[in-house]
């Protein structure tokens, strides 16, 4: 069976209809690591919603960006099932893609600001902008999910 | 949600680090139960209409209905939450395109074991993969099964926002795969009063029968229990649902009373919700605010939002569709 990598995934998301097979790469934890010299790769993961509800989807922003050009691209999509279980499945018009427009550095926290590119797709409460906050110290990224402010999951 | 995309529809077996599953024996999509359904037939009381739900999103993770699995509508009609007669339909395989469906009636002690047997009461019945119906009739009984619009109206992505219901109804525009049954009451037993129903699929997996998914009212299992407890749960019968422990230890009324009270509502409507069974008198009308039965239009979410909530929440804000038919298969026309 063929497998999809994470652009192609994606790409397929957002279309509409999410069509996952077995053998879909998907993300099952979040990470953050710098590859090369100023570049940062990060996967950031929250269950949704909080307790004392069960954990039932899962939030994922993930993506690169340089901090020297202040550049790079993120990724966000809300997936059937918690982190710790999470499918393949991404509901469907929630896969964006991010074109990232700043990156501030200050000591271990990244503060990313981008613009979605499917405006036309907006959910109703969606901004056309996103941010995502990223402390490498604790491990944390906050970021926006449709107005609301979600703490999310930050492993190295 | 119903019961859509959770456990144990498309839940992920993790394979290394970086590898999500989504596929049989457990995690088919096509025998993961979003809503079950159970109305007195518009215009003629002598008659029932019941209906169960699977494949969420269809047909995008699924086109077909699963030749190996059994669709079971079972009903209680002694109040013991255990199966006095069943309703089993079973698939052929997808032939040309195609799949044809018989439906099995189980009556007794058979009717509480894993098993499609019971007289056959319908036969040959082709399945719909297109916009137009296919409707098989059989003596007192009609069945449809297939693809139609997904009658569940939600703010899904408000329930997972925390309870920010500002998103609409995320399933407006979803399709689902249906099946529909028109029986005669009499089919459901003789005492309307002590009777409840409810949804349950099941899988052969090594020459076994197994399991898979079971739902009755609105998402019990979805908004009460916790990871692998989803499948503890949907893998016992509700006549164990007052006495099997959750991977905590404690029991699923406990459980259930604790969520509760986190939530603001009664801690004693576990044992309402408990046995996860849908009440069903036939000889009264059907409503699922009078805990009896539930017709595609009654909300569900609303209700169920203020009683978990003590009336702190009321409303997700999204209302019934408006592509429901007024006749058979009563499942609005494809997306």
């Amino acid at each position: 069976m063929k497998t999809l990598d994470r652009r192609d995934f994606l790409k397929m998301a957002g279309a509409g209809a999410v069509v996952v097979a077995a053998g879909v790469a998907t993300p099952v934890a979040g990470y953050f690591t710098w590859s090369k010299k100023d570049v940062l790769r990060f996967r950031a993961v929250a269950g949704m919603p909080k307790a004392p509800l069960p954990t039932y989807a899962s939030y994922v922003v993930e993506g690169q960006v340089n901090l020297n050009s202040r550049t790079g691209q993120l990724a966000k999509s809300v997936h059937a099932g918690a982190p710790d279980a999470m499918s393949g499945v991404v509901f469907p018009g929630t896969a964006r893609s991010i074109r990232v427009t700043d990156v501030q550095r200050s000591g271990d926290s990244v503060l990313i600001s981008g613009e979605i590119l499917e405006r036309s797709q907006l959910l109703r409460g969606e901004s056309p902008t996103f941010k995502i906050q990223i402390d490498r110290a604790t491990g944390v990224a906050q970021a926006d999910f449709l107005g609301s402010n979600v703490v999310m999951r930050l492993d190295e | 949600m119903a019961d859509h995309l959770d456990s144990p529809g498309p839940i992920a077996i993790t394979v290394g680090d970086d590898t999500a599953n989504v596929g049989p024996p457990m995690g088919d999509p096509k025998t993961d139960i979003t809503d079950v359904y159970a109305f007195l037939k518009p215009g003629d009381p002598s008659k029932s209409i019941l209906v169960m739900n699977v494949n969420p999103l269809a047909p995008a993770l699924a086109s077909s209905f699963d030749s190996e699995a059994i669709y079971m509508i079972n009903i209680d009609t002694n109040g013991d939450a255990v199966a006095d007669r069943s309703f089993r339909v079973r698939f052929s395989e997808v032939v040309n395109g195609a799949q044809t469906a018989t439906v099995h009636l189980a009556t007794g002690p058979l009717a509480a074991a894993l098993n499609d047997g019971g007289p056959a009461i319908i036969a040959g019945a082709p399945a719909s993969f297109g916009p137009e119906p296919q409707i098989t009739t059989s003596g007192p009984y009609r069945l449809f099964a297939g693809i139609r619009s997904d009658p569940f109206f939600f703010d899904l992505l408000g329930f997972i926002d925390d309870f920010n219901f500002a998103h609409g109804d995320f399933f407006i525009d979803k399709n689902v795969f249906g099946i529909v049954l028109e029986v005669p009451n009499s089919a459901l037993g003789a005492t309307p009063h002590t009777t409840s129903l409810w949804g349950r699929t099941v899988l052969t997996q090594n020459g076994s029968m197994v399991r898979d998914d079971r739902m009755a009212r609105a998402a019990i299992n979805t908004v009460f229990n916790h990871g692998q407890d989803k499948n503890i749960f949907n893998s016992i019968d509700p006549d164990k649902d007052l006495t099997t422990s959750t991977t905590e230890g404690i029991t699923f009324v406990q459980s259930f009373r604790n969520t509760l009270s986190a939530l603001g509502g009664s801690p004693d409507l576990a044992t309402v919700l408990l046995p996860d069974v849908m009440n069903y008198d036939f000889s009264k009308s059907s409503d699922y605010a009078a805990l009896n039965g539930r017709r595609l239009q009654d909300d569900v979410i609303d209700i169920s939002l203020s009683l978990v909530t003590g009336n702190h929440v009321t409303t997700d804000n999204v209302g019934p569709h408006s592509d429901y038919l007024s006749d058979f298969p009563y499942l609005g026309t494809p997306h």
